[in-house]
């Protein structure tokens, strides 16, 4: 009798629990988490960054950065590495938990601009204040504010650009394509399925990837996804011809780019390069430092190029950037003071693990002697510096997260859904007609944003 | 004796019910996260659902999937299981490596294959090219979905062996030996002793197989991402897509939550249809 009681209470505070989960607020009360004891404020404090810069060398400063500031402010730092794919999907799976981080490293304004919307980055218009102002990071180039308040310190551009063998075009004795017939041409006279060589490699994976690089063929042609009032015009009279001239190029660079472009993503563009199996790839400057590494006998045979703008007036790159942001958590304060240090005190040692890619996003720091004095950066300085530089001032720039008048998390939202990748996919690997392919992506944008 | 049940109670209290009832409770939010306030749609998210065809064709593609690669697993197993039954020199040996497959991480069955298979480098192709046929791309859209059936079969059907294997064991030498001196043939062995002594369990491994066919995220996430142009977007890919990659908490609900309710509705005509054997309860 008692052990029914028994189970009839268990039972009882099950079917409780199923119901506080049905019908209540799945989410802490904002007055539970402003709670906080004083035992635990009395614990150290311990900040965890999250880092999308994953390579051995650079975790190593970051880790090395972490144990110093611990050493000489009691904080501890804890840095995990988690890959740029990644990386958002684990912030907000962790936000609130006690698993989160206090800061990270992104790559994409999209997710900075999702993330503000949901109130979950803090503002650092302070730290940078204190690192050099508005003004040294290329007059706010790649700032972003969103409703006046900057959300993250960029401390590098990643472009993507082209890598063209020049040995290659001496063979066929041409030279650094200039238009969008030349680009063909040039693909052309690289490729030799028989010997596995091939034109060049964009990826058309669903991921970012595709984003960044294989975007860069509809920004040649002055094509943009949102209007100055958020409307979605990829399909409008005026923007629909041009996407499909876009298209058309990449369905004939197609033919000339090997089968794995198909599923390719960042390692294939820099593989398929530094293995000589296409004579162009796109990427940014990691690709001259991982060539250092893996065959630097290509060090003297390549030349950096701007995809061909359409109208031929000049050239464009993808714009790419990489920073650290804040996110809003118990430490706070605490991160933004290790951030600013770090800026400060260890930029130039983290810089320095992939010289030629890590391009400073502070015009003070690109000047300096101390960032030159790197030597991959000396020896690649006028073929993967100054190339970068040039790009910089003078090329067409432009990514899917920066479309639209101001930084949004619409554009993100279209960054995240792989829907460019979707467009590109359409058209290549399944032969879709192009005029259709954009009305049925634009379509899926409008629903995506709720337009 | 009901005291006994409490720590089973209370574990599964916590670990499904309560979570599965989080779950339930965000199908009716529109939630951008697992945090903050969600805001109350009632049953907008199953409506939205309903003239979602980005569901209803994962759906299909799910049991193309599911279907595809447990009816392959079962008569590879069966087969493989056959013939490990039989006395031979090396069985032992050969019993020992079938379960290889079954025991190595997805990740690692994954990146290797792709570099089997790969397109230019993989040792498949290049078999392939030096018999003068052209190459496949396995992962292409007509073949993705059909090379990441063939290694679920590869990676799982040592587990239907194994089962099978056991079940084998089970069965008495001497019905065998009847059927023999009545001239029975070994299919007609293997038709009215093996199967129907190991209905049962042939059941009871379709129907596991289905149900983690039918949630298998890892294996497709490695190999494809649910591409090329979503050819190989399963139910749990969509669910993750949304739910994490998009921050459609609630939409990401109940996609999930439908998505259990179609495999319960399957599973209930499955053994409706198959009707296992009842097992009388003595006392």
């Amino acid at each position: 009798m008692r052990a029914k009681w028994i189970l009839q209470c268990l039972v009882s505070v099950l079917v409780i629990g199923l119901l506080a989960g049905c019908l209540g607020s799945p989410a802490p009360s904002p007055s539970d988490e402003g709670k906080k004891d004083d035992e635990e404020k009395a614990e150290t404090t311990v900040i965890r960054v999250a880092s999308t810069e994953t390579g051995p060398e650079t975790m190593e400063v970051l880790q090395t950065a972490g144990k110093e500031y611990e050493e000489e402010f009691g904080v501890k730092v804890e840095v995990e590495a988690v890959p740029l794919a990644d990386v958002f999907t684990k912030i907000n799976a962790t936000y609130g938990t006690s698993a989160q981080y206090d800061a990270f490293l992104s790559g994409y304004i999209g997710h900075i601009a999702l993330l503000e919307k949901e109130g979950k980055v803090a503002p650092v218009d302070d730290i940078i204040e204190n690192i050099g102002g508005k003004s040294d990071f290329y007059d706010g180039h790649i700032l972003f504010p969103i409703k006046g308040k900057t959300y993250w310190i960029p401390y590098d551009y990643n472009l993507a650009y082209g890598y063209i063998r020049t040995d290659w075009l001496e063979e066929k004795g041409l030279s650094v394509p200039k238009t969008w017939d030349e680009f063909v041409n040039v693909a052309k006279a690289f490729t030799d399925k028989e010997n596995n060589k091939y034109g060049l490699m964009m990826p058309l994976k669903s991921d970012g990837a595709t984003n960044w690089v294989t975007s860069n063929l509809l920004w040649a042609n002055n094509v943009r996804i949102f209007d100055d009032n958020w409307k979605v015009i990829l399909d409008s009279p005026e923007m629909k011809p041009n996407v499909v001239e876009s298209l058309n190029l990449l369905k004939e660079l197609h033919q000339y780019m090997p089968a794995e472009a198909s599923n390719a993503s960042y390692a294939e563009l820099t593989e398929a390069f530094i293995s000589e199996q296409v004579g162009m790839t796109f990427y940014s400057g990691r690709l001259v430092d991982i060539l250092e590494q893996k065959n630097p006998a290509l060090g003297e045979k390549f030349q950096v190029f701007g995809i061909p703008m359409k109208d031929g007036s000049g050239v464009s790159a993808s714009l790419g950037y990489d920073s650290i942001a804040v996110l809003n958590s118990e430490h706070t304060d605490e991160t933004k003071k290790f951030v600013e240090w770090f800026y400060k005190e260890k930029l130039n040692d983290f810089l320095h693990t992939f010289g030629v890619h890590y391009f400073p996003a502070q015009e003070s720091i690109y000047n300096s002697e101390e960032w030159r004095s790197d030597e991959v950066i000396k020896k690649y300085w006028e073929t993967g510096v100054v190339p970068q530089y040039d790009l910089l001032k003078n090329a067409e720039l432009h990514s899917i997260d920066s479309d639209g008048p101001e930084t949004d998390a619409r554009p993100g939202e279209v960054f995240e859904a792989y829907l460019i990748p979707k467009l590109f996919q359409k058209v290549t690997l399944n032969n879709e007609d192009p005029e259709q392919a954009v009305e049925d992506i634009a379509d899926e944008i409008r629903q995506l944003v709720g337009e | 004796m009901l005291l006994f049940l409490i720590p089973g109670l209370l574990i599964f209290g916590l670990v499904i019910v309560i979570p599965s009832g989080f779950a339930v409770s965000y199908s009716f939010y529109e939630a951008r996260s697992f945090v903050g306030q969600p805001t109350f749609v009632g049953l907008n998210n199953y409506l939205v659902l309903l003239q979602d065809s980005r569901f209803w064709r994962d759906v299909w593609q799910t049991f193309v999937y599911a279907f595809g690669s447990v009816s392959l697993q079962i008569i590879v197993g069966i087969v493989i299981a056959l013939v490990l039954n039989q006395q031979f020199k090396g069985r032992d040996f050969l019993r020992g490596i079938s379960v290889v497959p079954y025991i190595i991480p997805v990740i690692v069955v994954t990146i290797g294959w792709e570099w089997i298979l790969d397109t230019n480098f993989g040792v498949v192709n290049q078999f392939i090219s030096s018999i003068g046929l052209e190459k496949i791309q396995f992962v292409s859209i007509d073949l993705a979905m059909f090379t990441a059936i063939m290694l679920s079969v590869w990676t799982w059907t040592p587990f239907v062996t194994l089962v099978f294997l056991s079940g084998l064991q089970t069965i008495s030498h001497d019905l065998y030996e009847s059927a023999t001196l009545d001239g029975g043939n070994s299919w007609q062995q293997f038709w009215y002793i093996t199967m129907p002594m190991l209905k049962d369990l042939l059941i009871t491994i379709v129907l596991l197989r289905g149900i983690w066919m039918f949630n298998k995220f890892d294996l497709m996430w490695l190999l494809t991402g649910g591409g090329p142009l979503e050819r190989t977007e399963t139910l749990p890919i969509y669910i993750y897509i949304k739910t994490f990659k998009l921050n459609q908490v609630g939409y990401g609900a109940t996609v999930a939550i439908s998505s259990a309710i179609i495999m319960m509705i399957v599973m209930f005509i499955y053994l409706k249809v198959t009707s296992p054997t009842k097992v009388k309860e003595n006392g």
